[in-house]
């Protein structure tokens, strides 16, 4: 990737994600209240048990939050604003757009995935090898939920599908999947449609890597890596970038 | 430079270019028309951001389907409804622009500094642009444009909503821009402010091409007067173009007299055929 490249997706991201940060505290908020909520549930009913479920559900949630609620950011970046427009009538191509947005993202993510690890810390769950799973993990889940983000928004036309629809995949993706629960109460009959969704082999990883679940990390590897490229080359191929 | 030959746009059930061919090499060429003419499907095709369905657009001699790459290189295009992200600052905006048109960040934040100032953003290019006025909002997207080095510029509608004194501020910065610019609007004071050459559209198809006094040339020696004749239907209003000498003679008459103006060519070429 050219110098050029680079320095367009460090700019948006900046544009997009360190903007929203410095000056949106109340969406940092927004996006954390929902995590924050259930793991004070979860802490409440299993009388701290399931704690350590909830600090790695709450962390995941966070970013596939952020990522599928961009559908609605990207939606109106393409159609009410026109910022995508703009950056068409230039040699920047969808994949740099793509990721100067996904990394915009991510820093916007910064204060929840913060908390999350200092929770982390408190409850003493964090080594030098699960920590390496768990930020190559939270990175495959970034690029491949908000490739599917992208794909989506791309293709609605109009934003007041958007929300919506980012609020409903927001929720089936982070609250179905094994996040906040033991992947051990589900039978491999569930867990296998439920690994469309790029969460649940997340949070599979992770259970197996913290040792909150018995089983083997591989398949959910595997399967976590297979959908980071196909939804990635989905959303590079199809989405909408020029119009015809 | 612009040209366009048999350029045709078509969606499912719509054709919005039927066939438009015209070049040009003005330097602020303007493209007028009622909403729904195909103004801004034209300036998207042109700067590349829509894909024509036949025909041949050329800037600067680049193919826009066959060098997309090429024109995207050379040219800077301001969309219509653009409006700025209202958590990023003007500068934000204008620095993010210019790397994404391959400036280093150092070329950018002077670039865009230097066109902040000129555009009279100064003093607001830090705060958040839902804090800043309309018109300010408008001149994030001008400053864009004058930072951007482009070769050629695409303004749609670029003054659209302002008051008339940012219209004027809009009008200068135009006027000093370096590169060919091609706008889109609706106001005729503009293009005629503006530019030699106009480019009049209706219902998708090029149905005059000109200077504003060869474009109004039909109706040289007369006057237009309202409520008189059978001449077009505006509304509930007929207007007919009369020789001043025989205007005169219905002073007094209770008739609304009024000199040519470049709004006329609305009348004469676009709502005839309605």
């Amino acid at each position: 990737m050219g110098y050029r490249r680079t320095r367009f997706i460090a700019s948006l991201a900046w544009f997009y994600g360190y903007s929203a940060l410095k000056r949106g505290p109340v969406y940092v908020l927004s996006y954390m209240v929902s995590p924050l909520s259930l793991l004070f549930l979860i802490y409440v009913i299993s009388k701290g048990a399931l704690i350590q479920y909830a600090v790695l559900g709450g962390l995941l949630a966070t970013i596939v939050g952020n990522s599928l609620t961009s559908i609605g950011d990207f939606a109106f970046l393409r159609l009410e604003i026109k910022l995508q427009d703009l950056v068409v009538a230039t040699q920047v191509n969808s994949l740099d757009y793509l990721l100067g947005l996904t990394l915009g993202n991510l820093i916007f993510s910064v204060p929840g995935v913060a908390t999350y690890v200092a929770l982390g810390e408190v409850y003493h769950m964090f080594t030098l090898l699960n920590s390496l799973w768990t930020l190559f993990s939270i990175l495959l889940i970034m690029i491949s939920s908000s490739s599917l983000s992208f794909l989506i928004a791309s293709l609605l036309k109009h934003v007041r599908y958007a929300w919506g629809l980012a609020g409903f995949l927001s929720v089936a993706f982070t609250i179905i999947p094994p996040l906040y629960y033991p992947a051990s109460v589900l039978s491999p009959s569930l867990i296998y449609p439920l690994m469309l969704a790029p969460s649940t082999p997340a949070a599979l990883i992770l259970q197996s890597q913290f040792g909150l679940w018995n089983g083997s990390y591989i398949t959910p590897l595997v399967v976590l890596v297979v959908e980071t490229l196909v939804y990635s080359a989905l959303a590079i191929k199809f989405s909408r970038w020029r119009e015809s | 430079m612009i040209e366009v030959r048999d350029l045709r746009k078509s969606y499912d059930d719509f054709e919005a270019l039927k066939g438009l061919t015209f070049s040009s090499n003005a330097p602020v060429l303007t493209i007028v028309g009622r909403n729904g003419a195909g103004k801004t499907t034209l300036m998207r095709v042109l700067s590349t951001q829509l894909s024509p369905t036949s025909g041949l657009a050329l800037v600067n001699g680049f193919d826009v389907v066959k060098e997309a790459n090429k024109v995207r290189a050379i040219v800077c295009s301001i969309p219509q409804e653009a409006k700025p992200a209202g958590m990023a600052s003007p500068l934000e905006h204008v620095v993010m622009y210019l790397t994404a048109r391959g400036m280093s960040f150092k070329e950018s934040f002077q670039s865009a500094r230097a066109s902040l100032k000129e555009v009279g953003l100064w003093e607001f290019k830090d705060k958040p642009c839902d804090e800043l006025s309309g018109g300010m909002k408008r001149k994030v997207f001008v400053a864009m444009a004058l930072a951007s080095n482009a070769d050629v510029v695409f303004l749609d509608e670029p003054t659209t909503g302002l008051d008339p004194l940012s219209r004027m501020e809009v009008w200068s910065v135009v006027k000093n821009l370096k590169a060919q610019v091609v706008l889109t609007t609706h106001y005729m004071e503009e293009a005629e402010e503006l530019s030699k050459e106009i480019v009049l559209m209706h219902q998708g198809r090029v149905v005059a091409t000109g200077t504003s006094s060869t474009l109004l040339k039909p109706l040289e020696g007369k006057v237009r007067v309202e409520g008189f004749g059978d001449g077009y239907r505006v509304g509930r209003t007929t207007i007919s173009y009369l020789d001043r000498e025989k205007a005169k003679q219905l002073v007094g008459d209770g008739y609304v007299i009024k000199p040519i103006s470049l709004d006329d060519l609305f009348v004469l070429y676009g709502l005839q055929e309605n």
